[in-house]
């Protein structure tokens, strides 16, 4: 048998405590008693007969008050503890850790898989119709019994109708009194899931519903600008040109708003790596970057410590938007002339890169809310009107998928850099 | 000899933008505006490049692919998905099928898809 070294404790200090009473209670009879009572010889044997009773009394009160109080506290915890085994709004399963039986059930469990409280105690997990894949659990078991320890966030169960949940299954094994238990606790999660899914499927439609039209009006300002249906003067093209750039903005919004809402769903980004050349990508950012704001002047160098060509396995979608919202960050917050800086260095078994800039900087009482979405900072805001404040939060969400780190660096008035890591082994 | 390209989409935003950027006698363009017609069209006329949208009436473009990859023509025919959805779930789904391009429609330029296609005709 396992020995409980908190329970232990909490009986040495009863005894302990009984036995100082026991040993004030007769060192004080012993020294005063004699003085107080033994005025006249004769009466030795009655006294000392009294002094007996009275002794016994006194101790047998103390022992009484003692134990009469440690075992009301443990009937209040206890009882406590039941109420609470009772009303939980989570299953609540214990199973004797040697032998894997089951020894006690809540009700709510078993209201939640439609079982009779005999078909649970003294069966083991697996004999159980809820829990059907017996080598599983069998399995699962084991480690439980090694680990001390077993979590499933989403575990498919079948109650006895027939209906499947979804549940979280948590399982820890502590000792009582001496023995080891376990304790599972079964939370339903199968309504948070539906609304999930739902949640998932609304973005999905509303997100196709509001893509479509946006891509005619790209697609055809697109052919309207090349005049591939006829020739148009400067001024139409300019303001068919408009019309595009407009277009463009609101599709990003769409395209940032449907990852934010990946993030938010915990599916993290779909990240696809293939090989690919990194510096490759960088140059085309850069191109791309200064097309996309003829309006102002840029210039943007790449200071790249690493190889000419940098391959490894990276999402090349995910990891240009990075670099592009990092990008017209640091367009945005130089004002009409921006100097950009984007530096790459390859360190062992990952690569550092950083876009600087010498702009407006964060003001430093908000540098701590810079990754949160639709965070946009003061000194920005006054300055330009576009951008939702969901790039940063985005970008973290890209590189922490890859498995890499995002941090910077920011002086108000002097610029801010960013930096980020990327594994270069998957 | 002229290629033929199938565009199974119900918007009809991408058979006209598109055929405005092919000679006619460099690429013949059948285009139908569901998915069941899609594979109908597709298993008859044996086209050279498929354009297959996913959300359409009878036959979702998912269905259609299954379909076609069933087929002893169609589990080689080069296709190319191009969407507005971009529900991981259904991306991983079509992917399974293999020997496609996953385009979404609004992330692309027009230019950009007829190059593509352009590439995948082997047209100059």
């Amino acid at each position: 048998m396992r020995k409980n070294p908190a329970k232990n404790k909490y009986y040495n200090n009863v005894a302990l405590r009984t036995a100082v009473i026991y040993i004030i209670v007769s060192a004080l009879w012993i020294l005063f008693s004699d003085r107080l009572l033994l005025t006249n010889p004769k009466n030795a044997i009655y006294i000392s007969t009294l002094k007996g009773w009275i002794y016994t009394l006194v101790v047998g009160f103390f022992l009484y008050l003692s134990i009469a109080r440690e075992f009301n506290r443990r009937n209040k915890s206890e009882l406590r503890y039941r109420r609470l085994f009772e009303t939980a709004k989570d299953g609540i399963l214990l199973i004797n850790f040697d032998t894997g039986m089951i020894t006690d059930v809540n009700p709510f469990l078993i209201d939640l898989l439609g079982y009779s409280k005999v078909d649970f105690l003294e069966k083991h997990l697996w004999e159980v119709g809820a829990f059907k894949d017996v080598a599983d659990s069998k399995e699962n078991f084991a480690i439980l019994q090694e680990k001390k320890y077993i979590r499933f966030e989403d575990l498919p169960l079948e109650t006895q109708s027939g209906k499947k949940i979804q549940v979280e299954f948590v399982a820890n094994a502590y000792t009582v009194s001496d023995e080891m238990v376990i304790q599972c606790n079964i939370r339903d999660i199968s309504r948070a899931k539906e609304i999930d899914r739902i949640k998932s499927d609304f973005i999905s439609v509303a997100s196709h519903q509001l893509r479509t039209p946006l891509t005619g009006i790209k697609w055809f300002s697109q052919l309207l600008i090349n005049q591939k249906i006829g020739k148009l003067s400067k001024k139409q093209i300019d303001f068919i040109a408009q019309i595009y750039n407009s277009n463009e903005r609101m599709i990003r919004l769409v395209n940032d708003l449907l990852d934010v809402s990946h993030i938010e769903s915990g599916q993290k980004f779909n990240i696809e790596k293939k090989p690919g050349d990194i510096i490759a990508l960088i140059n085309n950012v850069i191109k791309d970057q200064k097309l996309n704001t003829p309006n102002k002047k840029i210039i943007i160098t790449l200071d790249n410590k690493c190889p000419k060509a940098l391959n490894f396995d990276f999402d090349d979608n995910k990891i240009y938007q990075v670099f592009s919202n990092l990008i017209s960050n640091s367009v945005k917050y130089s004002g009409q002339q921006a100097k950009i800086i984007i530096g790459t260095t390859c360190l062992g078994s990952e690569a550092q890169f950083f876009v600087k800039d010498f702009g407006l900087g964060i003001p430093n009482n908000q540098q701590d809310r810079v990754f949160q979405k639709f965070f946009r900072a003061d000194n920005i805001s006054t300055i330009s009107t576009d951008g939702t404040g969901l790039g940063l939060y985005i970008v973290k969400g890209i590189i922490e998928a890859h498995g890499g780190k995002v941090w910077f660096d920011s002086k108000q008035n002097e610029g801010t850099t960013f930096y980020f890591t990327l594994p270069l082994k998957s | 000899m002229k290629k033929v390209l199938l565009i199974v989409d119900d918007e009809e935003i991408v058979y006209k933008a598109l055929s405005v950027q092919f000679e006619k006698n460099e690429v013949e363009i059948l285009t139908v505006q569901n998915g069941e017609d899609g594979l109908k069209v597709a298993l008859e006329h044996h086209p050279d490049l498929i354009l297959l949208d996913i959300i359409m009436p009878k036959m979702d473009g998912i269905t259609v692919l299954n379909k076609l990859r069933a087929d002893n023509w169609g589990k080689s025919a080069k296709v190319i998905v191009l969407s507005n959805i971009s529900d991981t779930d259904k991306v991983k789904e079509v992917k399974e099928q293999g020997n496609y391009e996953y385009l979404i429609k609004a992330d692309w330029n027009v230019i950009d898809v007829a190059q593509k296609i352009r590439n995948i005709l082997g047209l100059e």
